[in-house]
């Protein structure tokens, strides 16, 4: 089969070139294309397999606008400030000169052919700083500190370490700093109209795909007729008609939210307030509520955060990357602004908060050794671990040699970023072979006005650059990852592997998103309410409607019409059990807080160190995990040493209440008649209520989120 | 078509697809190598056995005050095994008479030098990776669970026997994670016996609840489900997660069960030639005896191969500074610890060939490196320490306790395979006959013993799954290459 398709594509290479139509070009639209926004992502994703300063095949190279407007052999530069249509780049996709390029590869479609025509006719201009053409190629000339390669002031104030320093407001430095940078965002996409019931401008975009899809399917029968006049539908049927799921009911909705905000299933006294609370805008005042909730808010963000950073005590002569638990917890508590809490991590002398973590605590709540840097193969890896986190970019492929299955990541430009992480330019050692060849440190995204190299203060400038508002990867990772944590999809799949030619399946949402994100001063807690309070949110779950990702087809739309059943982590469920059982939890009791890793939290995906980061737990079931349910000491003595047990056994009303206790809803008749049955059989003894517990807590409803 | 693809494959089916590089599907499909092994024993023995103490026999040169590290080639006796050109150090009688059935790896060498970390050595002895890999690595254990799945229906893929289970000490925490499944998650973890006398313990209801009550509370389970929210019970899902609580229970009326009655089953006399010959009282270290577990945990490996089990692991538990991790009295503890191992494994290869078990299991011992001089008489504070390349010439011995072979050597090691298809009464490679006594003759990497192994239980070498959108491949980046010399 593999063997046809190659034999298939060799022998019609040299056909005659695919037809890319071309667009007249406005001068005013052609105006408003950036290089560091538009184009050179669109090359790098193309071209930079065959035509990066890796490769450089015919001597033509896309790294920068310098090379791509001098260099190049056969067809001599490939680009002509002012003469799009005459530039060696435009002819060659077009197939005007042979052959078409990229080669044996798609051809570009009319929007990125006329993107590029638009940016060569406006003159090709350069918004990178200017130092890309120097920063990318393989260092010859020496660089200079990027404080010194800015005008401005506050730039020089942010990049060099001494007047940073030296600031006393470190915290207003930033925010300003920030605020200046927002104003280089492109405009924020337009939301578009829709017709169906929405609650914010999320649902707005989420709504337009699904009339969209509604309208494609519809073709063939408009074909045939005049479209039908749009009954007066109620608004929940209009949703029905596009195929999406109606808003959950009310004690879904309660165990949802609690679960995502707090990671705590409702105790049965908070589940009746809520069903019993009659105003219109219940739902928002709960997740309002919840969202105030700062400690447990914080103590659910906690084990993902250690996840991802790898945080933990490693012995044994292993050099772990810092024990960040009570750093975390209490970033998360003050709500940290997202960007500051990285640009902390990353470069912890630009913390603005180290006052506030000064006495006798501070250790454990400044971090520390996130960026190892001692060799060559643990700065590779502080270098993999940031760019997968903060910008959801795998990159560790591209450590040892070109990425195999991703063009954008040539070796060098990840080198390039790695030397920002290093003191000295990194060396190309290529599968484990050296070169003598030093990569010229660089940030990969050039961003406008500042330079992406540096000769020394490398880390503040690296730690500037990921965190700027106009860095293309940084808000979109952390919504994204938002939006997988409450929908269980990202917009992008993998959320660690965003790759360009995998496009999101809402990308005007998406780049909305990141830069309300950002605009709104990285507020996590505000990007949250606004996707808590959407109505897409509140969809109720239809196996028939979820959408699923799967590697092999990532073109495959999602429309989020239902949300995905999610697993509960092994914190969710063992703090979950914990309050269905006792109705009380204390803090200190909460699972992330306890070090010791037992059987059945290693069976519910808990890592027992984290050597190596993930960003997610995997929702797998497994005998082993059912096992350690069905007959572990640990859940047993959890489930029938629950406190309320011998009180609920000598109670009338008591069904409702285990109803309500486990799964935060009153049971319907049947379940009612099957539970008594159970007990009016083997006596209402404590252990028969706990049977009841433990069939309820084992129960799929209990185990996900639906 | 396969679903998993070798190396080459994916390479070709990525630049197939062009630029929208697509991955194949996830799941898991039979390998084609034509195996000679169904199933696997692997004795791991963690500590860093010496070498020439044990299966690598070097001169015998017997402690004299203020010998030089140069002059202490062995600190026992030679002994003879059944086969030619075979010679072990005195303590491994037992195993010594069983070497006709297996062949000697004495050549094998690590890909980095790992200085004073254990457990970085044993991380990669354990998954052939070295840490940080980027990823969470699957052990080998995983890795025949994955790509071979259960050989009997009720048997679990992949059983652990000898090793603490609920742990809150960091070292162990990291070990926990090595000898896991890394990325490939819960479903090929294995399932552990902390101490053979006490069984898989979650194959037996929680006290005071009993089968009848079990089986009733399961039915509630069941009928609570189908009760429940209509969207659950059409959601896949929430069914894999039900029939997954039915194979739970299935798993209860396992066979396993079985095999861990070995104390009833079991003739006294049996059980007896397994267990080790020293007792708590004859150890420099009493703190670190384990009793019969050792012993037992062969016994009930055997009964686990013969129940159908695909990979049991058995460990001699590691503890740093314990056991054969020695760092001082080198040939005392040397002595103990022979005495310790020596009886069960020849043992248990005996009984393993008696009963015909050995032509379809591969059993396979491991330590994480082997032992050279120290440079100092205890743990070392160089940071690459343990005088990896020495030739001992600067050490003088000056005591008794500085006798034995106390630095790491990550340069160069022993392996042993018995059975599945491995050579019998066959050693492979030579070593230097004096300090640094690397490889001179065939060395081999660990990543082409280890897919030595893979190959003999039909496993390519370049077998991969798909993790973080990409492959990683069952030996480092799929390139091992099997040692066909080893192979019958």
């Amino acid at each position: 089969m593999i063997i046809l398709c190659f034999l298939g594509a060799g022998a019609f290479a040299q056909q005659k070139p695919a037809e890319v139509k071309i667009r007249p070009i406005d001068a005013k639209e052609a105006a408003k294309i950036s290089w560091t926004r538009d184009v050179q992502p669109l090359l790098q994703a193309k071209c930079s397999e065959c035509h990066s300063s890796d490769e450089r095949k015919n001597e033509f190279e896309i790294t920068s606008v310098e090379t791509l407007r001098t260099k190049g052999r056969k067809d001599g530069p490939g680009v002509l400030p002012g003469r799009p249509d005459e530039s060696a780049i435009i002819q060659r996709i077009r197939g005007q000169t042979m052959p078409q390029m990229p080669k044996d590869r798609p051809v570009l479609s009319e929007d990125e052919l006329h993107l590029l025509r638009m940016w060569i006719a406006a003159g090709a201009k350069d918004d990178s700083g200017g130092a890309a053409a120097a920063a990318v190629s393989v260092a010859t000339a020496t660089t200079r500190p990027a404080y010194e390669q800015v005008s401005d002031p506050l730039a020089k104030e942010i990049l060099d370490p001494e007047r940073f320093a030296a600031c006393e407001d470190k915290l207003g430095l930033l925010v300003k700093w920030r605020e200046a940078r927002i104003g280089k965002l492109k405009a924020m996409p337009s939301v578009p109209k829709v017709e169906g019931e929405t609650n914010n401008s999320l649902d707005h975009f989420i709504a337009a795909k699904w009339e969209t899809d509604a309208r494609d399917k519809g073709q063939g029968t408009r074909d045939k007729g005049p479209s039908p006049q749009p009954s007066p539908l109620s608004t929940g049927a209009r949703g029905k008609a596009l195929g999406a799921s109606d808003v959950c009911d009310d004690s879904t909705f309660a165990r949802r939210v609690y679960l995502d905000v707090i990671g705590l299933i409702p105790t049965v006294e908070q589940t009746q307030k809520f069903l019993n609370d009659q105003s219109a805008n219940k739902r928002e005042k709960l997740i309002d509520e919840l969202l105030g909730r700062n400690a447990d808010y914080a103590a659910h963000w906690t084990p993902f955060w250690e996840d991802a950073l790898g945080s933990g005590v490693v012995t044994g002569g292993l050099r772990a990357r810092g024990n960040y638990q009570e750093w975390i917890r209490k970033s998360f508590e003050e709500n940290k602004p997202y960007d500051l809490l990285v640009l902390e991590l990353v470069n912890p002398r630009m913390s603005a908060f180290a006052k506030a973590a000064a006495g006798p605590q501070a250790k454990s709540l400044t971090p520390k050794d996130y960026i190892l840097t001692k060799n060559h193969a643990e700065t590779l890896v502080s270098v993999s671990n940031a760019s997968q986190v903060f910008l959801g970019t795998s990159m560790k492929c591209a450590s040892c040699h070109n990425h195999f299955l991703n063009s954008e990541w040539p070796q060098s430009r990840f080198l390039a970023l790695a030397g920002l992480f290093s003191e000295r330019d990194m060396e190309s050692i290529r599968c484990e072979k050296q070169s003598g060849r030093f990569i010229r440190a660089a940030f990969p995204f050039p961003l406008p006005d500042l330079p992406v190299t540096t000769s020394k203060a490398r880390l503040q400038l690296l730690a500037v650059s990921l965190i700027d508002p106009t860095n293309p990867r940084f808000g979109a990772t952390i919504v994204n990852r938002l939006w997988k944590r409450y929908f269980g999809l990202g917009l992008f799949e993998p959320v660690d592997d965003f790759r360009l030619d995998t496009p999101a399946s809402h990308p005007e949402l998406l780049e909305w998103l990141a830069q309300d994100f950002v605009r709104h001063g990285c507020d996590l807690k505000h990007t949250i309410r606004l996707i808590l309070t959407s109505r897409a949110y509140q969809l109720g779950y239809d196996p028939a409607l979820e959408d699923h990702f799967d590697v092999a087809k990532p073109m495959e739309p999602r429309f989020f019409r239902s949300p995905s059943l999610r697993r509960l982590t092994a914190e969710q469920f063992m703090d979950g059990v914990k309050i269905a059982v006792n109705q009380t939890l204390s803090p200190s009791a909460r699972l992330f807080r306890s070090n010791n890793s037992t059987a059945l939290s290693r069976a519910l995906g808990r890592p027992a160190a984290r050597g190596e980061i993930s960003t997610g737990r995997p929702d797998d079931v497994a005998v082993v995990q059912e096992l350690e349910l069905l007959n572990g000491k640990e859940i047993h003595s959890i489930v029938y040493g629950g406190k309320t047990l011998s009180a609920l056994a000598g109670d009338q009303g008591r069904l409702d209440k285990i109803y309500l206790a486990a799964l935060n809803r009153l049971p319907t008749d049947q379940e009612r008649s099957i539970a008594d049955e159970y007990i009016r059989t083997n006596g209402a003894s404590k252990e028969v209520i706990g049977d009841v517990f433990w069939a309820l807590i084992c129960s799929p409803e209990f185990q996900y989120i639906k | 078509m396969s679903q998993t693809l070798n190396r080459r494959e994916f390479l070709k089916a990525a630049a197939a697809a062009g630029l929208g590089a697509t991955l194949p599907g996830l799941a898991s499909a039979s390998p084609k190598l034509t195996p000679t092994a169904d199933s696997m024993v692997l004795i791991w023995l963690p500590g860093g056995i010496a070498q020439t103490d044990t299966w690598d026999y070097k001169k015998h040169t017997p402690y004299e005050t203020n010998m030089k590290g140069s002059q202490m080639l062995g600190t026992c006796p030679a002994l003879s095994t059944n086969v030619d050109g075979i010679t072990f150090g005195a303590g491994l009688e037992n195993m010594a008479m069983v070497m006709d059935k297996g062949t000697l790896l004495r050549s094998l060498m690590s890909d980095t030098k790992f200085g004073a970390i254990h457990l970085k050595a044993q991380y990669y002895a354990m998954t052939g990776y070295i840490f940080p890999s980027g990823v969470r690595a699957p052990s080998i254990g995983s890795v025949v669970s994955r790509s071979l799945g259960r050989r009997e229906p009720n048997v679990p893929p992949y059983i652990y026997i000898g090793r603490d289970i609920d742990t809150s000490d960091s070292e162990k925490l990291f070990i926990s994670e090595y000898l896991g499944p890394g990325f490939y998650g819960v479903n090929h973890a294995p399932f552990m016996i902390p101490d053979p006398a006490g069984g898989m313990s979650t194959l037996y209801a929680a006290a005071g609840v009993g089968q009848e009550r079990l089986d009733r509370r399961q039915a509630l389970l069941n009928s609570v489900y189908k009760a429940g929210p209509r969207a659950l019970n059409e959601s896949s899902k929430a069914a894999d997660y039900m029939k997954v609580m039915a194979d739970a229970r299935a798993m209860m009326d396992s066979p396993v069960k079985k095999a861990v009655d070995f104390m009833k089953d079991e003739k006294p006399e049996v059980i007896e030639s397994y267990q080790g010959e020293i007792s708590k009282d004859n150890l420099l270290d009493k703190g670190y005896y384990f009793g019969n577990r050792f012993g037992n945990s062969l016994l009930l490996a055997r009964r686990l191969v013969e129940t159908g089990a695909r990979f049991v692991q058995v460990e001699y538990q590691y503890g740093p500074f314990k056991g054969f991790d020695m760092h001082e009295n080198g040939r005392r503890r040397m002595e103990e610890m022979k005495r310790q191992i020596d009886r069960p494994i020849g043992t248990f290869l005996r009984d393993m060939d008696a009963r015909g078990l050995l032509d379809r299991t591969v059993v396979c011992i491991m330590t994480e490196f082997g032992r050279t001089i120290a440079s100092e008489p205890a743990a070392g504070a160089e940071p690459d320490g343990f005088a990896e390349r020495h030739t001992g010439e600067k050490l003088t011995i000056a005591n008794e306790q500085m006798f034995g072979f106390h630095g790491h050597f990550s340069s160069c090691n022993c392996m042993l395979f018995f059975g599945g298809g491995f050579k019998r009464g066959f050693a492979y490679g030579n070593t230097a006959p004096t300090h640094p006594m690397v490889a001179v003759e065939s060395p081999v990497h660990l990543i082409d013993a280890l897919a030595t192994i893979y190959k003999a239980l039909g496993i390519p070498a370049d077998h991969s799954y798909v993790t973080e959108g990409r492959p990683f491949y069952v030996t480092k980046d799929g390139k091992g290459e099997a040692i066909l010399s080893l192979l019958a």
